[in-house]
Formats: structure tokens, C-alpha cells, sequence
């Protein structure tokens, strides 16, 4: 299932946007949006995450950080930038 | 003056587990962000001292992003802390001037409460309170949970960098409680200035929360979380987390139902009809001579009859098995799965995930589901979600009655009074999502972990509600029987009946005796159904009776608490609507046998 998988890859092939992560795959935070939340909830430049798929439904993006599970909407996490690893 | 503790931390680290084990009190506790939203006050003692601690709602820093954590922020920077509200920087309280902050009734010390299990959590905030120079403690809570996920917290290394006493503490089994206690006592008592000064300099960046991360925070080995895990996907991948949401709340709707009828028929109704009334009605017979007086007592609508047979057998039995599988539930940190499962489909109608929390709680009770949308990250949310509790969200008490009324005769008519219920909700939903103005708060939620619910925890819980219920629900109740059965019997209701009789009889079809539940509906929302249970109806005169009592306005208290969360002219909008609503659907159902 790709539903994550929205294509719109940066050119740099490192760089992408997180919600075009697949489930399984990690990456490293390069930028995020303002948003008094993301911090707090381990989305910090530098910070590894893995992402672990998304909801039906057009629902949110599931991610790992440490081992904090966080739900996120597809359109903050169009915001984010990470490189994969 | 009383001095005053502050109880903080963020979201779901158990301070109010720990404010219940400190103080006696009992306030809400459950396994997901927002449980608590307003701030609870009580007294811790040791000895003869005594002192007020204030269990403050969670928040992840001095910057709000809802209403409950405006309270939290409130409590320390003060209402005119307007620098601190609703800002986007993540950054932007750290740097605010400690004497902006020290509004009035400034805390002479905070307990703040740290989650070992989810450790860099909660550094920011404490790194933010730190520079506020009020005397602070930190309570290490649920070191258990970090052990079984192969972490352990270095306490000496805590310590010794932030220069704050730390006390580990499981405030779920009450562990560490008895020092603590103590040691607020020694902080209170000790020169307050001095245990500031003992302070290390530790500024609320980032950084410092990694650096202290690195410090103190050790691995153990590899954890022993696997079945947690295991489940954990299962429950939170839409396959096969879907699937068991539906399997889920089958189980839980059935085990409602079940174990309610099952306590009514088996123990709450042999009780009450075999040792209770026979002696009772004894009694007033003896005492009282038969006529007007005695059957205000003991008669059709006689309100030791009706006024206890109703709470006590009817409602109480649906109360104890609806907050008993709630409870398991909400400890188990299920919800949060559901509302993200439902994410997607709740964006729809322009609601978040969320929302499922105050609609769940709302199916027991209103008033604790309308305090709840204060966790919502928006108006038009809280707006939202609290006008569909009010028209369509059956109470607890309210489904009690739903069951004795419909069940017996058809179940098919009681389970088409939810899907109406449901379709209704949707449709008012799309509606309001579109003329109300606002937005949606965009979905980011973190997910606790999946916890196996403590039996003295649930059973606790459901002791509670047992009192809560006798004082706040079945007392009302018969006091709101007694007036019936006065109007009753002094021919008063029959009066009032023939005056709206031309809406009862010709619009929604039933008989003039149905007006009574209109009346006392509006005092509590069963008692729109319950007297229809002695009127001889048919089964279309019960669903009309149903939907009407359904969407009927929702009882006193709960306007009462819309009026004070938003405004009074929202209050009387919502009881204007709903009153509407009901009499327009009973009126389409009553003419449903145009089709039969």
C-alpha cells in the first residue's frame, strides 16, 4: 500500500517531504513547520524518526520517535522536511 | 495564608493519579492527553500541617494550544500573561521575565511530576519551570514502565544537574507517595530561598533537554515489550486495528447492555420488589389513609415507588456496567487508538479523532463530555462536538430507560433509535461543519502506551460513580418524581397535558398522559422516556415517544454547564434546536405507518 507515498520528492534525492515516507522507513528531521506541539512531541531538527504507515481514510501519518508513538495530520507532515536514511 | 502546591508535568504522566494518592480526593484519572481539564484543589496533610495542592491540567510548555492548557499556563504566568497564549514559536515562553510571571497567588512550590517512561517528554516544560525560581521538586513517576521498556532514569544524575530534590514514585500503586509527602513538608518548611539557590543553571533550549536526555537516561538491555508491541500494532494499523475497532465496540455496547440487565434482573429488581417495598408500602398504609396523600406516596405515580424503583432499578444497573467498561477502556489507552483510527473519517465532518473522547463520555453522562472539548484544539470543535452531545448523545440514565422501554417490545426499534441517532449526528454534523465559522485544528496527538487496566483502579472508579451517582443523579431524580407525582394526582399534569394537547395528540400522535415527559425532561433527560413506560402505547406510539424523548433538550444541569462553558444565548440556541429537532422527528415517525 502506498497511500503515503504522494511523490512529490525533492529534487535532492536525500530530501523529501515526510509524508512521502513509506511504512518502515527512517529518516533524519532537516526543518519543520511553527507549530507549538511538534517539539514537544520529539519532531526536532536532528531527531531520527521512523514512519509507521497511515491511517484510512485520508486519516493521519503514524510515526516513531524513540519510542513515542505520534499521530500527525498529512498536512503538517507535507511541512516537514527529513533526509531518509 | 493557605500555601499553595502546584501539582504540573505534561500530558499523561499521572499527576492526578499522584494528586488522588497526595490528597485523598478522587479525581479523574484515564490513559490519554487532556483527562484532566480544569484544575482540581485539595489538602495534603503530615502531622498537623496541612497545605492546598493544586493539580493543574498537562501541558507539553508555557504555551497553550487549548483551553485546558491555558489553565495550566494561567496557574503559573497568570491570566494577564498574555505573551504566553496561544503563540506558534515553540520557544515562546522560555524567555519570559519570571516577574511577568508571578501573577497573584504565586505557588510556593511545584511538584512537578516527570515520566520516567516517556522521559524526554516532560524535560521541556520542567526546563521552563526551573526558570521561573519558584522552589520545585520533581516526583520520577512510573519507573516501572521505563524498566519494562529497558530504560532506567540515573536519579543522582538528575539531581545533581538540575539541583532539584527527585523522588521516584508509582502513583498508581501508591509507591514513593509517603516521601514525597514528606519531603514537600521539609521543602515548605525549610527556607524556600535556599533550595532556589542550590539550583543549577539550566536554560530551556532544546539542546539541554537532549544533553540531559544523554545524562541521564541509561539503557538497560533490550526491554521486555514485545507483547505490548505486538498489540500495540494490531490495535493502531488500520488492518486489522479497523476491524477490531468495530469487534471493540460491539463488545463493549453488548457488555453495557448485558451486564445492565443482567444486574437489574438478577439483583437490583428482586431487591427492591421483594425486601424493599413490600415492608415500605406496609408502612404508608399503615401510616397514611388511603386517598390523594397516600397515592403521592405509594400510588401509580407514588414517588417512593416510581422514585425509587427508577434510579435504582432502571438506571443504576446501565450506570455501574456503562462507567465499568468505560473504565477499562479509557485505562487501557485505547482511545486514542480509536480516534486515530477514526481520524480520517471524523475530518469529514470537520472534527478530530479526538472528539470520540467527549462523545464516548458523553453516552454516560453530558456534563463531564462538555468539560472534555476543552481538550479540542478549537472553537468551532468544542462548538460542534457540544451541540451534538446536547441533540443526539443519549446519557447513561437515558439509554437505561431506551432499554426498558423499547428492548422488551422491539429490539429492531431500539437498535433503529441509535442508527437515527447516528444519522442524525452526521447530518447535523456536515451542516454545522459548514455555517459555523472556524476551523479544524490539525491532528497531532501522541499516543500513549497500551497499559493492562488495574483492577483496584477500575474498581475504585466504579465505587465513585455508585456515590456520585446516589447524590447527583438518583436524589435529583426523585425530588423531580415527587413534583410529577404531585402534579399527578392534583390533576395538574392532565391540565397541562389538554393544553398542549393539539402538538401531543395531533401532531406526534400519543396520548394526552404523554405530555407529562415533556415536562420533566426538561429537569432530567430519562424522565422523558420513563413515564411513557406506563402508558399503554403501540409500538410506533413507543419509537415516536423515543425519538421525541431522544432529541428532546438536554436535561438542566447540562444546559446549565453549556451556558457557563460558552454563553447563555448558546444555551438557550441549543435548547431552541433541540426542541425543534424532537418534535419535527417525532412527527415524521408517528406517520411512518403511511408505509405499513
Amino acid at each position: 500500500m502506498s497511500l503515503c507515498q504522494e511523490k512529490e520528492l525533492n529534487l535532492n534525492i536525500q530530501s523529501a517531504k515526510l509524508s512521502s515516507l513509506g511504512p518502515g522507513s527512517s529518516a533524519m528531521v532537516v526543518s519543520i513547520p511553527e507549530h507549538p506541539l511538534l517539539y514537544s512531541l520529539g519532531l526536532r531538527p536532528g531527531k531520527i524518526i521512523q514512519c509507521c504507515g497511515c491511517q484510512l481514510f485520508g486519516g493521519p501519518l503514524m510515526i516513531k520517535t524513540g519510542d513515542r508513538q505520534v499521530a500527525l495530520s498529512k498536512i503538517i507532515a507535507e511541512k516537514i522536511i527529513v533526509d531518509i536514511i | 495564608m493557605e500555601k499553595t502546591v502546584l501539582l504540573m508535568g505534561a500530558p499523561n504522566v499521572g499527576k492526578s493519579a499522584l494528586f488522588n494518592r497526595l490528597t485523598g480526593l478522587n479525581v479523574r484519572v484515564a490513559n490519554y492527553t487532556g483527562t484532566t481539564v480544569d484544575y482540581a484543589s485539595g489538602v495534603i496533610r503530615l502531622g498537623d500541617e496541612h497545605v492546598n495542592l493544586i493539580d493543574v491540567p498537562g501541558t507539553y510548555s508555557l504555551c497553550a494550544t487549548c483551553e485546558a492548557e491555558e489553565v495550566a499556563v494561567e496557574m503559573v504566568c497568570g491570566k494577564s500573561g498574555d505573551s504566553c497564549s496561544r503563540k506558534p514559536s515553540p520557544a515562546c515562553c522560555g524567555k519570559q521575565e519570571a516577574a511577568v510571571s508571578m501573577g497573584t497567588g504565586q505557588p510556593e512550590l511545584i511538584v512537578y511530576v516527570l515520566d520516567a517512561g516517556n522521559f524526554e517528554g516532560g524535560l521541556y516544560l520542567l526546563l521552563q519551570l526551573l526558570e521561573l525560581k519558584i522552589p520545585m521538586l520533581v516526583a520520577l513517576n512510573r519507573g516501572d514502565l521505563a524498566l519494562e521498556k529497558g530504560y532506567i532514569v540515573d536519579i543522582k544524575a538528575l539531581t545533581d544537574t538540575l539541583g532539584i530534590p527527585v523522588i521516584p514514585t508509582i502513583a498508581l500503586s501508591g509507591k514513593g507517595v509517603a516521601e514525597l509527602k514528606t519531603r514537600i513538608f521539609d521543602l515548605l518548611n525549610s527556607r524556600t530561598g535556599a533550595a532556589v539557590n542550590e539550583r543549577k543553571n539550566v536554560s530551556a533550549t532544546w539542546d539541554n533537554v537532549e544533553m540531559l536526555t544523554e545524562k541521564v537516561l541509561r539503557k538497560t538491555g533490550a526491554g521486555n515489550n514485545s507483547s505490548r508491541d505486538k498489540w500495540d500494532r494490531r490495535l493502531t494499523n488500520p488492518w486489522p486495528g479497523l476491524l477490531l475497532a468495530v469487534l471493540i465496540l460491539i463488545l463493549v455496547f453488548a457488555g453495557i447492555v448485558g451486564i445492565g440487565m443482567g444486574l437489574r434482573q438478577f439483583i437490583l429488581l428482586p431487591l427492591f420488589r421483594g425486601l424493599i417495598f413490600p415492608p415500605l408500602i406496609d408502612f404508608i398504609s399503615w401510616l397514611i389513609p388511603a386517598g390523594t396523600i397516600q397515592d403521592i406516596f405509594i400510588g401509580e405515580y407514588g414517588f417512593l415507588i416510581k422514585g425509587l424503583e427508577w434510579p435504582f432499578t432502571l438506571v443504576l444497573p446501565y450506570v455501574l456496567s456503562f462507567y465499568f467498561i468505560l473504565s477499562l477502556v479509557e485505562d487501557s489507552g485505547y482511545m486514542p487508538r480509536l480516534a486515530i483510527l477514526l481520524d480520517g473519517l471524523f475530518k469529514r465532518l470537520g472534527l478530530p479523532g479526538t472528539s470520540i473522547i467527549p462523545f464516548m463520555l458523553g453516552y454516560g453522562c453530558g456534563i463531564p463530555a462538555i468539560m472534555a472539548t476543552r481538550a479540542l484544539g478549537s472553537q468551532k470543535e468544542r462548538l460542534m462536538v457540544t451541540i451534538l452531545i446536547c441533540l443526539a448523545v443519549p446519557c447513561i440514565s437515558q439509554t437505561g430507560a431506551f432499554i426498558s422501554l423499547l428492548a422488551a417490545r422491539s429490539v429492531a426499534v431500539m437498535i433503529a433509535l441509535f442508527v437515527l441517532s447516528w444519522l442524525v449526528m452526521i447530518v447535523a454534523g456536515l451542516f454545522l461543519n459548514r455555517y459555523l465559522e472556524g476551523s479544524r485544528a490539525e491532528t497531532l496527538l501522541e499516543i500513549p502506551d497500551l497499559l493492562l487496566p488495574r483492577i483496584d483502579v477500575v474498581a475504585k472508579k466504579l465505587w465513585l460513580r455508585l456515590k456520585l451517582y446516589v447524590t447527583d443523579g438518583a436524589l435529583p431524580m426523585i425530588a423531580a418524581v415527587a413534583g410529577a407525582s404531585v402534579l399527578y394526582e392534583t390533576g395538574l399534569m392532565a391540565a397541562f397535558g389538554r393544553a398542549i394537547s393539539p402538538l401531543v395528540t395531533l401532531w406526534l400522535r400519543l396520548p394526552e398522559e404523554a405530555a407529562a415527559p415533556l415536562i420533566l425532561g426538561i429537569l432530567r433527560r430519562e424522565l422523558s422516556v420513563l413515564p411513557l413506560l406506563d402508558l399503554e402505547l403501540t409500538t410506533l406510539q413507543l419509537f415516536t415517544g423515543a425519538v421525541v424523548g431522544l432529541f428532546y433538550v438536554p436535561c438542566i444541569a447540562i444546559v446549565a454547564t453549556v451556558a457557563r462553558e460558552f454563553k447563555v444565548a448558546f444555551a438557550v440556541a441549543i435548547l431552541l434546536l433541540t426542541t425543534f429537532i424532537a418534535f419535527f422527528f417525532g412527527g415524521l415517525i408517528a406517520r411512518l405507518d403511511i408505509f405499513f
